[in-house]
């Protein structure tokens, strides 16, 4: 439960940020090299994944997702936070898939059209 | 009915360079596609229904830029015209910049093709694997086109395959991506992929040293606001871990048709597209068809295509049952399982290990770091940044 709170509280501040601000945000609470020391774990990364991700929805209204077939949710989520995401780009949470191939080049960050 | 999200075009298989950890079979070969092959292709990929509002299109696998502009201008012009409206074709170009000249940059800014430029950082790292055939550096050459791309103004990222050496020097690429100006970096690490085995791999402190590379480079990142805008690394991780927790999500490389591969020839392949001129007799070379001579509404039916199917999901569900990063990863590449395990039915790679643990792991770490202030005594709260 104490670990739902904090991810909660700490989900709260970063997802209207937008991807782009998220990556600043945290980036910047990375220590230097000469003094990193991983944060120590009890939990399972599964666990913390877990947790992590029913914060975020939490955050972001649940109601509204589920009544959405996945178009009209990409549609409604991706017009919301892309308004409050940082330049333009949002979460992108509602594609099916994962344009991740290592030379591909994702749609949701078309450098001609989107931004 | 399959979705295709993403193509890629094989204008020729020729390189004019001659990288030690190319994986590619045929770069030394100057066939080039007809513009038939390229009828065909995208006529059938319009009429399947396969694709929805958009396409990405990659014209990959050898230097794309060794063929005339004309050939490309004929190719989108032949494209717009079978293309549905409606359809958003977007097309991008990997290369190693050696050719790119002021007309390059002039038909990339009217045809808005997406540019990704591979260069592994400064010159030193850079020259020590990407190479002509005579053995000699591209660096120079390679960073006179980016700079031409920025007096241009035409959006661009580079692709960076991190070295051994290059891995423990995050603030000299750092200072070298934000002296060119070059704002948006991917880095891919050297892989075992087809005939080729990666040096990198053998070291037994890559993980470690990949992970503390990727966080320095995303402290020094965060700490300069507005120099790299983009590591893709770290904002695709983060995008799949922060995510409402019944957002749909899955893996491209593993789901039939999702990524097409269509090579010189007109032969067709699906999953990883390195797949594409690799040699296996359990699966006919990963080969479905050509579009010259079949239907590609019929490739699902092909038997290798279901032997295949069936190694891949197998893994995938081995993935699925034991790996703590399954929901990051959505089961990983099959290529890499391939090359690395023998077998797609596999799970855990040293490339998965890499470029999916470390870097959930670190920003899990991150995300811990910035716990809200006055949470407990753990280091989570001590080292967090105080949000809330």
């Amino acid at each position: 439960m104490r670990m739902q709170q904090r991810y909660l509280k700490v989900m709260s501040s970063i997802v209207p940020m937008g991807a782009v601000g998220a990556c600043l945000l945290l980036g910047s609470a990375l220590p230097t090299v000469a003094a990193e020391r991983p944060v120590a774990r009890n939990s399972l990364v599964s666990e913390r994944l877990t947790a992590i991700r029913e914060a975020v929805f939490v955050v972001v209204a649940p109601g509204e997702i589920s009544k959405q077939d996945n178009r009209t949710f990409h549609l409604t989520w991706g017009n919301r936070w892309n308004n409050w995401g940082w330049r333009g780009r949002g979460w992108g949470w509602g594609r099916p898939r994962w344009n991740n191939w290592r030379n591909g080049w994702p749609n949701w960050n078309n450098v001609w059209r989107n931004w | 009915m399959p979705t295709i999200e993403l193509l890629v075009v094989q204008p020729t298989p020729f390189c004019n360079i001659d990288c030690t950890y190319c994986y590619l079979p045929n770069r030394s070969s100057k066939a080039v596609v007809a513009k038939q092959t390229l009828v065909n292709l995208f006529s059938q990929v319009f009429a399947s229904g396969w694709v929805r509002d958009c396409l990405s299109v990659v014209w990959h696998a050898g230097e794309p830029l060794v063929l005339p502009r004309e050939f490309y201008h004929g190719a989108f012009r032949t494209i717009d015209r079978l293309k549905p409206s409606g359809l958003t074709v977007t097309h991008a170009f990997q290369t190693n910049g050696t050719l790119i000249d002021d007309a390059w940059c002039a038909f990339f800014a009217e045809e808005q093709v997406n540019v990704g430029v591979s260069i592994d950082g400064p010159q030193q790292f850079h020259d020590q694997n990407r190479r002509t055939r005579a053995g000699r550096g591209t660096f120079d050459r390679t960073i006179a086109g980016i700079r031409l791309l920025r007096r241009s103004e035409v959006p661009f990222h580079v692709i960076s395959v991190l070295s051994s050496r290059s891995m423990a020097a995050p603030r000299e690429m750092f200072d070298f991506y934000v002296e060119e100006g070059i704002e948006e970096v991917c880095f891919n690490v050297e892989e075992s992929e087809g005939d080729h085995v990666s040096r990198s791999f053998a070291d037994p402190g890559i993980e470690a040293a990949y992970r503390q590379f990727l966080s320095e480079f995303w402290r020094l990142s965060a700490s300069h606001p507005g120099r790299i805008s983009f590591i893709r690394e770290i904002e695709h991780t983060i995008r799949q871990i922060i995510r409402p927790s019944d957002a749909p999500f899955g893996n491209q490389l593993v789901e039939p048709f999702s990524v097409v591969s269509m090579d010189w020839a007109g032969n067709i392949s699906t999953f990883s597209p390195e797949l594409l001129g690799l040699k296996n007799a359990d699966y006919d070379d990963y080969l479905l068809g050509n579009i010259n001579r079949d239907a590609l509404t019929d490739l699902p039916d092909r038997s290798n295509l279901a032997r295949m199917l069936k190694d891949i999901r197998a893994g995938v569900l081995m993935c699925e049952e034991t790996c703590q990063y399954f929901s990051v990863c959505g089961g990983g590449e099959p290529v890499n399982k391939l090359a690395e395990n023998g077998t797609f039915a596999s799970t855990e790679t040293r490339y998965c290990r890499l470029t999916k643990m470390r870097t959930t792991d670190l920003v899990l770490d991150a995300i811990e770091r910035a716990q809200p202030s006055g949470e407990g005594n753990d280091e989570a709260a001590c080292d967090g940044i105080g949000i809330g």
